[in-house]
């Protein structure tokens, strides 16, 4: 008798435990949906504003003064389905703020170097003569370019990389190969020089991670120390003035270096 | 599981101290607990002078608080189950500030690693590890010493973990695992097949924890600043407003609440990848014994 007592009562227990617990997961996930509820929401209240480019009035260049700008910016694209279509929007508008080097990276080498560029010739043709394709783009785009801006002079004013999987951790493991086979003494200058060597890059100054979560995905470790690292919800049909306003506020933040 | 390590004599000098959280506080921290909770947080604590100026007191009150801060920050990542903290204390970098404030930023570790070893036979009874990672050479040798001491003498517990980046920027880190490295090649403990992402990993001076899960940078910087570079490919990295002594448990838990949000977006390229060869972690074997021995030496 006691014992079956015994095993009821550890039955309401267990039961009782379970209740518990499917109250506390319940709690937990509709915490999760009213703030997925509360973001919806802000995203539908958005202003738009048109392409600076297709914007006639006047006063435009005046309007979009940055008092700093990145020397390096670089449009981070792993949490998404490519688009190139915005992926060249987001270029032109670099342009157009004067950035004088893009990169745009993903960190399965999903990025294809022909599809941006159609995508760029196709509607901003005449602007071409301002891009230089670099890191990432073969002769043969290269000399597309060239053909497209036939006629005109070619005075690039902004260069553009592709960054893959290359340009992760992996890099420094390329870097390390080349430091082992010297027969340099090891020190600190010979691991900047065969950094350097291996992937003469200009530091990023501003990292803008499309996609929900504000993950590095191993950009450009050594490169990316004193870099700014903001978050863009996603490429896909991202208004001008969002975009402004990251660069904006990388030129609100000041640099320390440790002091 | 290790909730206890909280009541320790002198709670509010303590490096552990007692629960500050509300009772509201800790309903939310169990509900969060049925989500997804990061293993490994990493912390930036930024921003201990900012507040320092805002209250008009002195910096080094300011650095004192912001100590204090990191004590609370502890109790509330065990409370959450979070068994691996990294926080970044003090960097190479900052050696460019004025001699005064180094010199009181010193006296404070000084200080707080003195009570710590004090305070030992609790943090052995309590399975806590306390490892400091950076480059000891550059410090003072009482210091160093201080610092020598506390990691060997709880070396031995596996518990609950809490690394210290005291002299630390992740170029240094890096720099130290190709010496490291170059010199096993040299002496021919290693090939250049051996050269991967994995033997990397096993070089720094984090070996042998897992990356962070989680990284929390205080006071609305948006950078890394040198921190844990190689290791945070593949972490949440929150970047919040609040200065680093008016943190609140409020902003920890918004902070896991959005690691829960994100984690799906990147934990896929988490699963562990290459297997070293045996050479490659005989090699890493005598890696870690070296590091130690240079510690019994300090020490």
């Amino acid at each position: 008798m006691s014992f079956q007592k015994e095993r009821k009562m550890n039955n309401v227990f267990v039961f009782r435990i379970h209740v518990i617990k499917f109250v506390f997961q319940v709690l937990l996930g509709f915490a999760h949906f009213l703030y997925a509820f509360y973001t919806w929401l802000i995203d539908q209240t958005l202003f738009k504003q048109p392409d600076p480019w297709r914007n006639q009035s006047i006063d435009v260049y005046g309007k979009y003064k940055l008092t700093k700008k990145p020397n390096h910016l670089v449009v981070s694209v792993c949490q998404e389905e490519v688009f190139y279509e915005h992926l060249a929007k987001l270029l032109s508008w670099a342009l157009f703020l004067e950035v004088p080097v893009v990169s745009f990276y993903h960190n399965e080498n999903g990025i294809s170097s022909e599809e941006l560029f159609f995508a760029f010739r196709d509607q901003y043709n005449n602007l071409l003569t301002k891009v230089s394709w670099e890191l990432g783009f073969n002769d043969n785009i290269k000399f597309e370019s060239k053909k497209c801006i036939n006629g005109y002079k070619w005075e690039p004013r902004i260069k553009v990389n592709i960054l893959s999987s290359n340009h992760s951790k992996l890099q420094l493991v390329d870097a390390l190969r080349s430091i082992c086979r010297t027969e340099e003494k090891f020190s600190d200058t010979l691991v900047m020089s065969a950094i350097d060597k291996t992937f003469p890059m200009v530091e990023p100054d501003l990292v803008v991670i499309c996609g929900k979560s504000c993950t590095t995905f191993g950009l450009l470790p050594w490169h990316t120390r004193v870099t700014e690292f903001l978050t863009l919800k996603t490429h896909y049909n991202v208004p001008f003035s969002k975009f402004y306003n990251l660069l904006e506020q990388y030129s609100r933040h000041e640099q320390r270096f440790g002091k | 599981m290790v909730k206890n390590v909280l009541c320790f004599i002198h709670p509010d000098m303590s490096w552990i101290r007692d629960n500050s959280m509300t009772w509201s506080q800790r309903f939310c921290a169990h509900v969060l607990t049925y989500g997804e909770v990061p293993k490994h947080v990493a912390f930036i604590m930024d921003g201990n002078r900012r507040f320092a100026k805002k209250n008009n007191v002195e910096k080094q009150t300011g650095h004192l608080r912001g100590f204090d801060k990191l004590a609370e920050t502890l109790q509330w990542c065990l409370n959450v189950g979070i068994t691996e903290v990294t926080v970044y204390a003090f960097s190479l970098d900052n050696f460019k500030r004025t001699q005064e404030e180094v010199d009181a930023l010193f006296d404070l570790a000084r200080e707080k690693f003195k009570r710590l070893l004090e305070e030992i036979d609790k943090l052995n009874e309590h399975g806590v590890r306390v490892k400091v990672i950076g480059n000891l050479q550059k410090l003072p040798e009482d210091l160093a010493k201080l610092i020598a001491e506390s990691m060997l003498f709880t070396k031995n517990n596996n518990k609950a973990f809490l690394n210290v980046a005291f002299c630390y920027t992740g170029h240094d880190e890096l720099t130290n695992a190709f010496n490291y490295i170059c010199n096993g090649i040299k002496n021919k403990d290693l090939e250049e097949s051996d050269l991967s992402v994995e033997i990397i990993d096993n070089c720094l001076y984090t070996y042998p924890s897992s990356p962070p899960d989680l990284l929390i940078r205080t006071s609305g910087e948006t950078r890394l600043s040198d921190f844990m570079i190689w290791q945070c490919s593949y972490s949440y990295i929150y970047f919040t407003p609040v200065l680093w002594p008016e943190f609140t448990a409020w902003d920890f838990m918004a902070a896991v609440f959005m690691y829960q949000r994100n984690v799906r977006s990147f934990i896929r390229y988490k699963s562990p990848t290459k297997q070293l060869s045996l050479r490659a972690k005989q090699f890493v074997e005598s890696v870690q014994q070296q590091r130690l021995n240079s510690l019994n030496a300090i020490a």
